[in-house]
């Protein structure tokens, strides 16, 4: 404490006495854990950058609490230091966990934001959709146009006249082929924006094989085409199918394109008004052969 | 040197007795009822903060220490009953901030889960539109 070797002149001694006590307190014995403690805690916070941004306030609380606890100690009261320190570690804790929940609430900020664009994003891609679909829409109409020639739709006085040939079956069956699909697509789509007109869907075959086979055979195949049609949307109402075997050609059965021509199916689209029904009547009544009997008629 | 040695000593000893009665804890120190009332009220707010579910342990403390300076004010031992309440009053703050901070990180979850939903359901539903739209 104050003692030194005779050697040291008086006045030293005296300085250092003087200090000593003054002191008296803090350097009597080293400090207690608590305050070592409570500034270790204390600097590992202030050295934080989550704590020092976030939790400014708080930190200062706890340093000035550490303050009173080191006053604490100046003054020597050991017992008050260490309750002293004991609170400024509580205070440092405060500050630690004060930084986390604002780093919480700013991370909450962020992804309201973050949501905010997600919707926006979202909706912005259903107004971008929705627009996709009128464009395709209008192209698809202008395009039906050209397909309609790929069907060789045909204006006639009966109507507008399609014509599904052969290889959109399967060979001597009435099933579609995949391919068909797409042929078929294009046709519902035409006639689903004209609902006013009504439809004859006539199956044909060639003269090859007995002639009953051959009219319920295109009878199937007719009916096949209704049955599609109905599945896009079209109204079964507006639709009267026939099959009319090989009563009429198109073309003579002589040759191989002759016959694959001669097996088709013919869709009729009537002008506005006119009677499916009545259509096929008529279409009846056109046959040549009388002996020939009835077409195969669906019920 | 000696002389010198006499004049510490006795200094030292003089602050010792000091130091010695401000331990003590001696009735000349008045109530601490200042510090017992800012205790109940944080002890309250803690409560309110939700402290029971997030930060029980810390609520715990509060509460035992306040009780424990109510009764050091009751056997008039006022430094010790001001030393509990200043300590129940430093538990129950840090018993609100962990409530505050829990709700705090729970919003952040929520929302974080909010977005995923969010995002799966447009993704889902971009999907079904354009399956609608194949032919």
């Amino acid at each position: 404490m104050g003692a030194t070797r005779p050697r040291i002149p008086r006045p030293a001694v005296l300085a250092l006495a003087a200090t000593a006590l003054a002191f008296a307190g803090a350097c009597a014995n080293p400090p207690p854990a608590a305050l070592e403690e409570a500034r270790a805690a204390y600097d590992e916070a202030s050295s934080d950058p989550l704590v020092t941004s976030k939790a400014p306030v708080a930190l200062y609380e706890a340093q000035k609490s550490l303050e009173r606890a080191e006053r604490a100690w100046e003054e020597g009261d050991e017992t008050e230091t260490r309750h002293r320190s004991s609170l400024a570690r509580t205070r440092v804790e405060i500050a630690r966990v004060s930084a986390q929940g604002e780093q919480a609430r700013a991370r909450s900020r962020e992804l309201a934001e973050e949501r905010e664009r997600v919707l926006l994003e979202a909706r912005t891609a259903e107004v971008g959709a929705a627009r996709a679909i009128a464009a395709r829409e209008s192209e698809r109409a202008r395009g039906l146009a050209a397909s309609l020639e790929e069907l060789r739709a045909k204006e006639t006085e009966r109507g507008t006249v399609l014509t599904l040939s052969d290889v959109l079956f399967d060979f001597d069956r009435a099933t579609l082929r995949p391919g068909a699909e797409a042929t078929l697509d294009r046709v519902a789509r035409f006639l689903r924006e004209q609902p006013e007109r009504e439809l004859l869907i006539e199956g044909h075959t060639d003269s090859v094989g007995p002639e009953s086979y051959n009219r319920g055979l295109s009878r199937r195949r007719a009916e096949a085409v209704e049955s599609y049609l109905a599945r896009r949307g079209i109204d079964p109402g507006r639709i009267v199918s026939r099959g009319y075997g090989e009563e009429l050609p198109v073309v003579s059965n002589e040759t191989g394109i002759g016959r694959q021509q001669n097996r088709r199916v013919e869709i009729v689209v009537l002008d506005p008004g006119e009677s499916a029904v009545q259509a096929a009547r008529r279409r009846a009544a056109e046959l040549p052969a009388v002996g020939a009997g009835p077409p195969s008629e669906e019920p | 040197m000696a002389l010198m040695g006499q004049g510490i000593a006795r200094a030292a000893l003089a602050l010792v007795g000091v130091g010695a009665l401000a331990a003590a804890g001696c009735a000349s120190t008045p109530p601490p009822r200042e510090s017992l009332s800012q205790a109940e009220l944080s002890l309250e707010e803690a409560q309110q903060a939700g402290a029971q579910q997030h930060a029980p342990l810390e609520l715990y403390q509060a509460r035992e220490q306040l009780e424990q300076a109510k009764r050091a004010m009751e056997e008039e031992e006022h430094v010790r009953a001001r030393r509990l309440a200043e300590s129940a009053l430093a538990s129950a703050r840090l018993a609100s901030t962990r409530a505050r901070t829990a709700e705090a990180q729970r919003d952040a979850e929520a929302m974080e889960q909010n977005i995923e939903t969010l995002r799966a359901e447009l993704a889902g539903a971009r999907d079904t539109r354009r399956a609608e739209e194949e032919p």
